[in-house]
């Protein structure tokens, strides 16, 4: 089977390493490409800035988005993937600690594909990674990669 | 019938009889010609008989004189008489305004037709005497009740006669104000203002209203002033006092700007709380995060490097970790509680109740539980809190009475006096009545964690829900004898 990347655009270093645990549970073959704010989720994603001898034509294909970041807001890092027809596509899954309704509304308005909420019980939250993986790596049917002209 | 006699008699000896009336010119000529040809036959009988020239010469001047006399007494009955008492009549109606005598009327003539007129001329003046006087002591009545300054001004500005308020309160700028024009009563920044109100008083016929106010040692009294057109060239003015009601007014006002300051500090508070929630649901959760993912690691990792007891502790790290999360969630529940905004509808509380008792039958179908719910209750209340009160109550019944082989849980209304109180009651295992008032606390427990979970906030949230409708909440029970949990709306 092809591996899968998925980018994970979360600043807390503890969250980092425990959502790539139960990432790295579910599936070995998937790779995480992790960026810590979202300056630097969106450079990689257009192959600008620091990453830009990467090929932007690899299209991750998840990826898990924190909303409480640095510099830009999660959800404007959400709008400015939706709104580049490169990334248009990209299946987005909101990863947050956030229980407040308006930002599960704003999320869903503003395109996200799902909205996870972080458990404090790791073993609960381990198994919404694996299955959140299962669900978007395996059995969902991938959109086309666009190419880069 | 002996009074319509009287009263009929009396009203043609006033008014005269109806029908055909007999001028006094032609009784006059009647009478003379009934005379004359009297007088003319005697002469001629005599004649016949041939008495001297000189007894016919002084029988004609005797008839002559006689007949004069016969004449003027007939005059008098008939006309000089009834004349002179009618005269009197007017005079003494004229004169002395004495307007009760009445001329006696006889017969239909001339004369009894004046004096007929001329008594119903009296009568009607005596009656519109009598009404002005009525109207008269009316208004003078009302005037001395009215509390306020009455005032009278002729068209030039001038008060004519007033009278004093009832408590003795001048609204003028004078203790003197006979004689006086408007701008020697009120103020000059508000006498200009009442000449134009006068103006358009007498011009227009409408009442004027306008206020003034005057400064005195103990402050300003302000007046309240009604202008109205009283004749041709003449202004009513009533004065009324409203020092107290413009106070008064004041006084509101400055509680209405206190009370709208307070409600803008209360926002801002409870703006406060809400963003101070936010963080606290945030910030808060991720050090947790770490603490019982990492333990978790550690036993998934290094599980055949640690003994038991480093297995157990590391349980307890997680365990207490999750319980903090827990409690979290409880207080954001119960402070959003509090913040929220509630709506009022209609709520169908026995629906409510079904719906919830089935979710807890269904998270644990293999329990024995026998509801109880009463049906068709309904009232008015957030759905949403309301939904959250009974939650608790139902979940605690629930879990308070899972050492019973058969539970019972029961939702209901009764009337407390007069008064629609809501309980839910359970079998279960019950508390022990001395600690009831701690009931209610935040994070207060009747039993220990290790019997029950639980974080103490339930009850906490359901009484401030109640107290949020208005109502009240208590608690019956007795050790291992179940609870009953009352509250109203």
């Amino acid at each position: 089977m092809e591996k899968k990347v998925i980018l994970l655009v979360e600043d807390a270093p503890d969250d980092e390493v425990l959502t790539i645990h139960a990432l790295e549970k579910s599936n070995e073959l998937n790779e995480v490409a992790v960026a810590h704010d979202g300056v630097e989720a969106l450079h990689y994603l257009f192959g600008t800035g620091s990453y830009s001898n990467r090929k932007a034509s690899d299209m991750p294909d998840l990826i898990l988005l924190d909303l409480k970041l640095p510099y830009i807001h999660g959800l404007e890092v959400l709008r400015r993937i939706r709104s580049d027809e490169r990334t248009k596509l990209v299946p987005v899954v909101i990863l947050t600690s956030s229980k407040e309704e308006s930002d599960l509304i704003e999320s869903y308005k503003s395109g996200a594909n799902g909205y996870i909420r972080k458990t404090v019980d790791f073993v609960q939250f381990s198994s919404a990674i694996q299955q959140i993986g299962q669900y978007w790596l395996v059995l969902n049917v991938a959109p086309p990669k666009v190419s880069t002209s | 019938m002996n009074t319509n006699d009287g009263d009929e008699k009396i009203r043609r000896q006033h008014f005269g009889e109806d029908g055909k009336q007999m001028t006094i010119r032609t009784k006059t000529l009647i009478v003379s010609s009934i005379a004359l040809s009297t007088l003319l036959t005697i002469m001629y009988v005599t004649h016949l008989l041939s008495l001297s020239t000189n007894y016919v010469i002084l029988s004609s001047l005797a008839f002559g004189v006689g007949f004069l006399v016969i004449f003027l007494l007939i005059l008098d009955k008939l006309v000089l008489s009834r004349v002179n008492h009618l005269t009197e009549i007017v005079r003494d109606a004229d004169t002395s305004r004495d307007m009760s005598k009445r001329f006696l009327v006889k017969g239909k003539d001339e004369l009894s037709n004046l004096g007929a007129a001329i008594n119903r001329m009296l009568m009607e003046l005596q009656t519109s005497e009598n009404n002005l006087r009525r109207i008269e002591e009316n208004n003078r009545a009302i005037m001395g009740v009215m509390p306020d300054t009455i005032c009278e001004f002729s068209k030039d500005g001038t008060l004519k006669r007033w009278k004093p308020a009832k408590n003795g309160d001048l609204p003028f700028l004078v203790t003197e104000p006979v004689g006086k024009k408007l701008r020697e009563l009120i103020p000059i920044q508000c006498s200009e203002q009442a000449e134009n109100h006068m103006k358009m008083a007498l011009q227009t016929g409408t009442m004027q209203d306008f206020q003034y106010s005057i400064l005195r040692e103990d402050g300003w009294h302000s007046y309240e002033s009604r202008m109205a057109k009283s004749g041709e060239a003449v202004v009513l003015t009533i004065v009324r006092d409203i020092t107290e009601q413009k106070q008064a007014e004041e006084a509101l006002k400055k509680e209405h700007e206190e009370g709208e300051k307070k409600a803008q500090q209360f926002q801002v508070v409870i703006d406060e709380l809400e963003s101070f929630a936010y963080s606290v649901s945030h910030d808060l959760r991720a050090p947790l995060r770490s603490i019982d993912g990492f333990s978790e690691i550690l036993l998934q990792n290094y599980n055949d490097r640690l003994d038991d007891e480093g297995k157990d502790y590391l349980n307890r790290v997680r365990l207490a970790s999750q319980r903090m999360s827990v409690l979290i969630d409880d207080l954001l529940n119960l402070s959003r509680v509090t913040r929220d905004e509630m709506h009022h509808e209609n709520v169908n509380l026995s629906a409510l109740a079904q719906k919830l008792t089935r979710e807890l039958q269904e998270s644990q179908p293999e329990r024995h539980v026998n509801f109880t719910i009463a049906r068709g209750l309904v009232d008015k209340g957030d759905a949403n809190l309301l939904q959250v009160a009974l939650e608790n109550l139902l979940s605690n019944a629930w879990k308070f009475s899972r050492t019973r082989e058969w539970a019972s849980i029961e939702f209901g209304r009764a009337k407390n006096n007069g008064k629609h109180t809501y309980f839910v009651r359970d079998n279960g295992v019950g508390f022990d009545m001395a600690y009831a008032d701690k009931l209610f606390g935040a994070f207060q427990r009747m039993h220990s964690n290790t019997e029950f979970e639980g974080s103490g906030i339930g009850l906490a949230t359901v009484k401030r829900i109640v107290n949020r409708h208005g109502g009240t909440i208590w608690a019956e029970s007795a050790v291992d004898q179940g609870a009953t949990f009352y509250f109203t709306l």
